[in-house]
């Protein structure tokens, strides 16, 4: 999430105009609208960075995002099978980091 | 027992633990990635929605693989980590010299290619920027370097939205998202008050204001990222958390490396430019 990320809003908050709730891969999230040229509606979707709804977002380029960012989020784990995995798996690492500290 | 907060320390986190015990080094270097890793994830800005488990993670000093595939998680710090790692032959991106020169900065930082850290943005970046990307590869012959305050002010879009009608928000995101250092007045259970100073903007140019006191978090429960703290002390601090106490080095070392950044932004930002937003 730490280069932005789709959301669709699905509940304003009459109490604090620049907040509202949105739906982010299914968690729930409150993020400020102040940022905002324009009002925005249940159901739209928004570009999330921070804390912050950066621009809107029409479906099709919503659903783009989800699918880089679900390229990027789940399968780590199958990248390296058979360990290899951390950096302490990798006997190379350690020789080259105790030479870097003499 | 923790005996300054009076609290229960939490067990060392019930992760998996298939592969072979990390050695020292990387352990050292991977609990200090929870620490400043753990303010924004709590948030749910940045990293694997298991902000929990990083604060365990982080207060319990303990490493393993499960702390490590937390760490790949973070999409936006990894790849710095990487790059700095490989370029410095140290190997292991969650060793503490990598992991303290892309928070903090530090002379590590010296022996990395500029043409490689430029590759790496190409391949990262370049698509997603557009038309921005000229803005952007004006940094590294800048003098910007590969460090957490290089992303927060050269690729995150929040500088360029600082041209806006409401630029106390930008401001805000970049100041709690830099990381930046205060020194500790007091600590009274799961805060503390600081002084700092905070990010400024005058409309032309990024700086730092007068010294000002704060309150930041410390722990929830007792459970905390720092080490105890006491009155004086130096410390780090991301968002509303204190991520650390910071050593002269340290503490030397983030002021130069966050000036240098604003220095090579504020170079950017005199003139016109787009906002970076990355979409």
């Amino acid at each position: 999430m730490c280069l932005g990320i789709a959301g669709q809003v699905v509940a304003m908050d009459a109490a604090h105009p620049d907040l509202v709730s949105v739906d982010v891969q299914g968690v729930n999230r409150d993020i400020n609208i102040g940022l905002l040229p324009e009002p925005i509606a249940v159901g739209d979707w928004v570009l999330i960075h921070l804390g912050f709804a950066l621009q809107t977002m029409t479906p099709e380029e919503a659903a783009d995002s989800v699918d880089v960012l679900l390229d990027i989020g789940p399968g780590e784990e199958d990248d390296v099978p058979g360990g290899q995995r951390y950096p302490w798996d990798r006997e190379e690492s350690v020789a080259t980091a105790a030479e870097a500290e003499r | 027992m923790n005996p300054e907060s009076g609290s229960v320390q939490l067990a060392i986190p019930s992760k998996p633990t298939a592969s072979p015990d990390p050695p020292a080094w990387a352990g050292d270097g991977a609990t200090m990635f929870a620490r400043y890793a753990y303010p924004p994830n709590e948030l749910g800005y940045c990293g694997p929605d298991d902000h929990k488990s990083l604060l365990e993670y982080a207060n319990a000093g303990m490493v393993d693989p499960g702390l490590a595939q937390l760490a790949r998680g973070f999409s936006g710090a990894w790849p710095y980590l990487e790059l700095i790692a490989h370029e410095t032959k140290i190997g292991s991106p969650l060793d503490r010299r990598v992991v303290e020169a892309y928070w903090l900065g530090s002379s590590l930082l010296s022996r990395i290619d500029m043409t490689s850290f430029g590759n790496s943005l190409i391949d990262r970046f370049k698509t997603r920027v557009g038309q921005s990307w000229g803005y952007l590869a004006e940094a590294i012959p800048a003098g910007a370097l590969p460090t957490h305050s290089f992303h927060v002010f050269g690729i995150y879009p929040w500088v360029g939205l600082l041209r806006g009608e409401r630029s106390e928000h930008p401001l805000h995101v970049l100041d709690r998202c830099r990381i930046r250092w205060g020194k500790v007045l007091s600590v009274d259970g799961d805060r503390a008050e600081v002084i700092s100073q905070p990010l400024t903007w005058d409309g032309t140019s990024l700086g730092l204001g007068e010294y000002r006191s704060e309150t930041v978090t410390r722990g929830i429960g007792g459970i905390g990222l720092a080490a105890q703290l006491a009155p004086g002390d130096y410390v780090s601090l991301h968002w509303d958390w204190v991520c650390d106490r910071l050593s002269r080095r340290q503490l030397v070392n983030l002021r130069r490396y966050s000036m240098l950044e604003l220095d090579v932004t504020n170079r950017r930002v005199s003139r016109p430019a787009a906002a970076v937003v990355l979409s």
